[in-house]
């Protein structure tokens, strides 16, 4: 039964289901997220971002606000982009597993285990699956880690990691702005800042911009909807 | 000045002379890229207005697959004294075109006895890019000065529209420099704050997109007219570097 996700989103995998003729219009395409997501760590925590639209194939939305950012266990969040239907039959593997690990060792898992799950899974489907991932949490064992999963499996800790069809739009911003020691303020701040400017440059992203904010004590979800989004030079 | 037609001269010649006895029947399929691709400008140029002139940057590569060609090339071309084109897509197309457009420029100025404006030098280069538009694969940013309207930026990418902006970008290695431009760009920018920011924005994208890299060239044009700039090695500006 999935609990992470709106009721939006099962009507778009009904839709989906629909649209199997293979007619050459706005339903032949998969549900893809067209995406941005971005995670940052800093001293204490670590802080996810995404946009939050789905499309079919650039040319219809079909969800304005679907919660990209899913939550594998109490302090590790996961982001995920590429094809819809990947991305959520991959994550619901990766809570189970993780689940059982943690029950088996009788602790909170780790990020690092959780990203491994995800690397090796994504690894060995790696013919069938077209889904990328990145990993942020902390655990009391190595603090705040983000891990970056592209497409194939490799897995990589980064202290910035930034994927999605967006997410080529602010690889400037992102070299330009990043610097090490930043603020719990500074990185929401700066995780903001990069989706809003991914999403007025990729038509694959839009909606409203959702955020995670992780540290030891508390996984907090934010939203930042109409106004509250940064604004930039529109020309 | 470099001809792409020279490099595939020489490709073709090369590949007569010293191709491997490796296989009798060699064909488009057994050559490597490098001697079968066509020259391309994959790039990343960038032109910003200011009040008083306009400042272009371009990165220095020029591919042939996934062979450098040409790790110095100079994309930023002159048309008129007073205006620079920066050429991206392929080589041989930039370059056609930009002679052409030199060549009715000068024509222009021999008529009329006064120089063109940047909006003269931008039509005729979208002129011959709609036009030919189904056999041109060219991305060009026309910027310069005149004296009526000072320092001006113009974009005619693939297809052949064109439209004035006050910053604009191209070229392959752009995609990555939209969210920079877009946080980092004011209107009312001073002509040392252009060079840093156009500076900037080619070393960003140098570091992200393999087919742009070597030498950051500027250069800013003005009513007292053109000054270059070359930023080497060190000189180029750096970010903060993942370990």
């Amino acid at each position: 039964m999935p609990t992470e996700f709106t009721s939006l989103d099962d009507l778009s995998i009904g839709l989906n289901e629909l649209s199997e003729s293979g007619e050459k219009d706005l339903f032949y395409s998969p549900v893809s997220d067209g995406t941005t997501i971005i995670a940052v760590q800093y001293d204490q925590g670590v802080i996810l971002g995404a946009d939050s639209q789905t499309s079919r194939g650039r040319q219809l939305v079909s969800t304005k606000t679907r919660f990209k950012l899913a939550r594998l266990h109490e302090r590790i969040f996961c982001g995920t982009s590429g094809r819809c239907a990947d991305s959520k039959a991959v994550l619901e593997v990766i809570k189970n597993r993780l689940h059982l690990k943690g029950i088996i060792e009788d602790s909170a898992p780790r990020v690092r285990v959780a990203a491994h799950i995800a690397s090796k899974l994504c690894y060995e489907h790696r013919n069938n699956l077209e889904t990328s991932l990145i990993i942020g949490g902390w655990d009391p064992v190595e603090g705040p880690q983000v891990y970056a999963i592209p497409i194939g499996g490799m897995m990589t800790q980064l202290p910035v990691a930034a994927g999605g069809s967006g997410s080529t739009y602010i690889y400037g911003y992102i070299d330009s702005m990043y610097k090490p020691g930043m603020s719990r303020e500074e990185c929401i701040r700066f995780v903001s800042n990069c989706v809003s400017l991914a999403m007025s440059r990729d038509s694959g992203s839009g909606g409203v911009i959702r955020l995670v904010a992780i540290d030891k004590d508390e996984a907090n979800r934010m939203v930042l909807a109409g106004d509250e989004i940064p604004k930039f030079y529109q020309g | 000045r470099v001809h792409g037609d020279c490099y595939s001269n020489m490709a073709t010649m090369t590949s007569k002379m010293f191709l491997p006895a490796i296989s009798a029947e060699a064909n488009e399929f057994s050559k490597p890229d490098w001697l079968t691709e066509e020259l391309s400008t994959g790039t990343t140029i960038a032109a910003i207005e200011f009040d008083g002139g306009v400042v272009i940057g371009a990165d220095s590569r020029t591919t042939s697959g996934s062979y450098i060609a040409n790790r110095v090339t100079d994309k930023l071309t002159k048309v008129t004294d007073y205006i620079y084109c920066c050429r991206s897509g392929s080589a041989a197309d930039t370059q056609a075109v930009a002679d052409i457009v030199n060549y009715h420029l000068n024509f222009y100025k021999m008529e009329h006895g006064d120089e063109p404006s940047v909006r003269t030098a931008a039509s005729t280069f979208r002129n011959l890019c709609y036009n030919n538009r189904d056999s041109l694969s060219a991305g060009i940013l026309v910027a310069g000065w005149d004296k009526r309207n000072g320092g001006q930026v113009y974009t005619v990418p693939l297809g052949g529209m064109w439209t004035r902006m006050p910053v604009a970008i191209g070229g392959s290695g752009s995609s990555y420099l939209y969210g920079y431009v877009d946080a980092n760009y004011k209107p009312g920018m001073k002509k040392d704050e252009c060079l840093k920011f156009i500076a900037n924005a080619i070393s960003l994208a140098i570091n992200r997109d393999g087919s742009s890299g070597g030498v950051v060239r500027l250069a800013c044009i003005t009513k007292d007219g053109v000054e270059r700039f070359v930023l080497t090695g060190d000189q180029i500006p750096k970010f903060y570097e993942d370990s």
